[in-house]
C-alpha cells in the first residue's frame, strides 16, 4: 500500500516559485491498479516521482510499505562508456538482485545477444529501450510504474512486452500516469484526474474520463 | 510468441522493503559499493590509461618543484631528499582536493542515479571519497616502490613512527571525506559552488605546507598559517613518516575540530533539502 497525504510540492522557476502540487491525498491499495489522467504540465510526472520516492514533497507525508518499481523502461541512468551487462550490474547491485539471474533474463529477453556487451552509447534508440524494458522486468516490484510509454522497440517486441508485463500483473499493481483512456482501461481497475494541483479518484474509469474531458475542453 | 514458454526464466528477486537497522545498513552499503564499482568504470571513461593520470599529475609536479627549488638553492627544511619531501605532503593534498572538487559536482553529476530512491547525495560522496582513497593508496606504494628504485629511497625512509602515521592518514581520510561532504551539500545549493571552490582552493596549495613546514616560518607567518587545518595535517603526516623529523606544531584537535564542523554543516544541509523535497538541478 501505498498512501500519499496531503502532497505539497513546489519548484523554485525563473520567475519564483511553481506550485505543482497543492494537497494531494490518495491512497493506492494492494490490489488495485490506478491510473492518473491529467493534462501536460498538470504534474503527472511529479506525483510518479514522489510515489517511487525520487523525489520528497515540499509538505506532506508518504507512506510506503511495498516495493515500487523506478518508471518502467527508464534508461536515464545508463552510462554511454559503460557495456549493457555493466549498466544492468548496477542496477542489479542497487536492488541486491542476482547478477547472474538477470543477466540471463536480460540478454535472452531483449534479443540484444552479443552487444550486451558493447557501449551502450553505440545502441541505437531501439536497443537502449529494449535493454531498459527488460531490466524492469527482471527485478520483481510489487506495484510497476508507468509514465505514458509501456512498451519498447517495433511491433513485435512491444507485443512481447505487453505479454510479458499481463504476466507480472498477476501479483502485482500499476500505477500509471497517461493521457491515453485505452491505456488505463487495459490496466487499471480505478482512475483519477490530476488538476489544478490537486487528484481526485473516481469509482469507475469512464467517470474519470468524463470528468477529464470536460477538463480538456 | 503464442505459449507462456517464450520467456525465458524470469528473475525472482525481490527487493528488501522492510525497513529496518539492518536492512537499511545493507542496502546502503549495496547502493555505495554499486556506486564505487560503476564509478570506477566512467570516471576516466572507458579508457584503463585514465587512471594513469592520477599518478601522472602529482609526478610531474613533483618533478617541476624539485627542479625549480634546486635552481633556486632552496635546500630540504627537513632531514630527508626533496622529492620525498614534496611526495608526502603533495598526495595528501591532492586527494583532500579531490575529494571536496567531487563531492561539489556529486549530486549534479548523477541526477539520473538519483532516480533510484535508494541512491542519495550522502552514498555517491562516500562512493567517491572511497574509491579516492583507493585510489590514493595504490599511488602512494607505486611512488614509494619507484623512488626506491630511482633514487634508492629505503621503504623504512617512509615509516618514522607508524602509529603517527596511521593516525595521520585516518585523519586525513576523516577530514577529506567531511570536506567532500559539506561541498556536496554547498553544490547543491549554490550552483557556483564548484567554480568557487577551484578559485578560493587555489592559494591553499601555495599555504598549506607543501613547499615548507611550520617550523621554518618566521613566527609571523606561522600565526597565520596555523589557521589553516590543512597545514596541520601535512605537518602530521610528514611527522609521521619521515626520519628525523618530528613536528610538535600540528594539532590533532584542531583538525577534529574542522571537520566535525564541516560535517554537521554538510549533513544540516542536506536533512534540511530532504525535509523541504528539494529538486536536485543539473549545472
Amino acid at each position: 500500500m501505498i498512501e500519499l497525504i496531503d502532497i505539497e510540492k513546489t519548484y523554485q522557476g525563473k520567475q519564483g516559485r511553481i506550485h505543482v502540487l497543492r494537497g494531494v491525498t490518495s491512497t493506492f491499495a494492494r490490489g488495485e491498479s490506478v491510473g492518473i489522467l491529467g493534462q501536460n504540465g498538470a504534474g503527472k510526472s511529479t506525483l510518479l516521482r514522489i510515489l517511487t520516492g525520487t523525489e520528497r514533497p515540499s509538505y506532506g507525508k508518504v507512506r510506503r510499505h511495498v516495493a515500487v518499481s523506478w518508471p518502467l523502461g527508464f534508461s536515464g541512468s545508463f552510462a554511454g562508456s559503460l557495456t549493457g551487462a555493466e549498466n544492468l550490474r548496477f542496477v542489479c547491485r542497487i536492488y541486491g538482485a542476482d547478477i547472474d539471474e538477470v543477466t540471463d533474463f536480460v540478454t535472452e529477453f531483449s534479443e540484444l545477444g552479443p552487444s550486451m556487451h558493447e557501449p551502450v552509447k553505440t545502441y541505437s534508440t531501439g536497443m537502449k529501450s529494449r535493454l531498459a524494458f527488460s531490466l524492469s522486468m527482471a527485478v520483481r516490484f510489487q506495484v510497476y510504474v508507468i509514465d505514458e510509454a509501456l512498451a519498447a522497440g517495433d511491433v513485435a517486441f512491444q507485443r512481447k512486452c505487453k505479454k510479458i508485463f499481463n504476466e507480472r500483473r498477476s501479483g502485482s499493481d500499476v500505477v500509471m500516469v497517461s493521457h491515453s483512456i485505452d491505456m488505463i482501461k487495459e490496466y487499471c481497475t480505478r482512475a483519477g484526474v490530476l488538476h489544478g494541483g490537486k487528484l481526485t479518484m473516481y469509482d469507475t474509469i469512464d467517470e474519470a474520463n468524463e470528468v477529464y474531458m470536460r477538463v480538456v475542453s | 510468441m503464442s505459449s507462456q514458454s517464450s520467456f525465458p526464466d524470469a528473475p525472482a528477486s525481490t527487493p528488501l522493503i522492510e525497513s529496518t537497522f539492518e536492512n537499511n545498513l545493507r542496502l546502503m552499503w549495496q547502493v555505495i559499493f554499486g556506486l564505487m564499482l560503476r564509478e570506477s568504470r566512467t570516471r576516466y571513461g572507458t579508457s584503463d590509461l585514465g587512471y594513469l593520470w592520477a599518478l601522472i599529475d602529482p609526478a610531474v609536479q613533483m618533478v617541476v618543484f624539485w627542479i625549480i627549488f634546486t635552481m633556486m638553492g632552496r635546500g630540504v627544511p627537513v632531514p630527508t631528499s626533496m622529492p620525498e619531501f614534496l611526495v608526502t605532503a603533495m598526495l595528501p593534498y591532492f586527494f583532500w582536493r579531490n575529494c571536496t572538487v567531487r563531492g561539489a559536482s556529486a549530486a549534479s553529476a548523477n541526477l539520473p542515479l538519483l532516480t533510484y530512491p535508494q541512491v542519495k547525495v550522502f552514498d555517491v560522496v562516500v562512493a567517491r571519497v572511497l574509491l579516492d582513497a583507493a585510489t590514493i593508496v595504490v599511488v602512494v606504494i607505486i611512488f614509494v616502490v619507484a623512488l626506491k628504485f630511482l633514487l634508492g629511497l629505503p621503504f623504512t625512509g617512509w615509516l618514522r613512527d607508524p602509529i603517527v602515521l596511521a593516525e595521520a592518514v585516518f585523519t586525513l581520510f576523516y577530514f577529506s571525506f567531511c570536506s567532500a561532504i559539506l561541498s556536496s551539500s554547498l553544490g547543491r545549493i549554490w550552483s557556483q559552488w564548484a567554480v568557487v571552490f577551484s578559485y578560493a582552493s587555489r592559494p591553499l596549495y601555495f599555504t598549506s605546507g607543501i613547499f615548507f613546514t611550520l617550523g621554518e616560518l618566521p613566527s609571523s607567518f606561522r600565526a597565520l598559517a596555523v589557521y589553516n587545518p590543512i597545514a596541520h595535517m601535512l605537518e602530521w603526516i610528514r611527522s609521521g613518516a619521515i626520519p628525523g623529523f618530528i613536528s610538535n606544531l600540528y594539532d590533532p584537535l584542531y583538525i577534529y575540530g574542522w571537520a566535525t564542523i564541516m560535517l554537521f554543516i554538510g549533513l544540516v544541509i542536506d536533512w534540511v533539502l530532504r525535509a523541504i523535497g528539494h529538486s536536485e538541478e543539473s549545472h
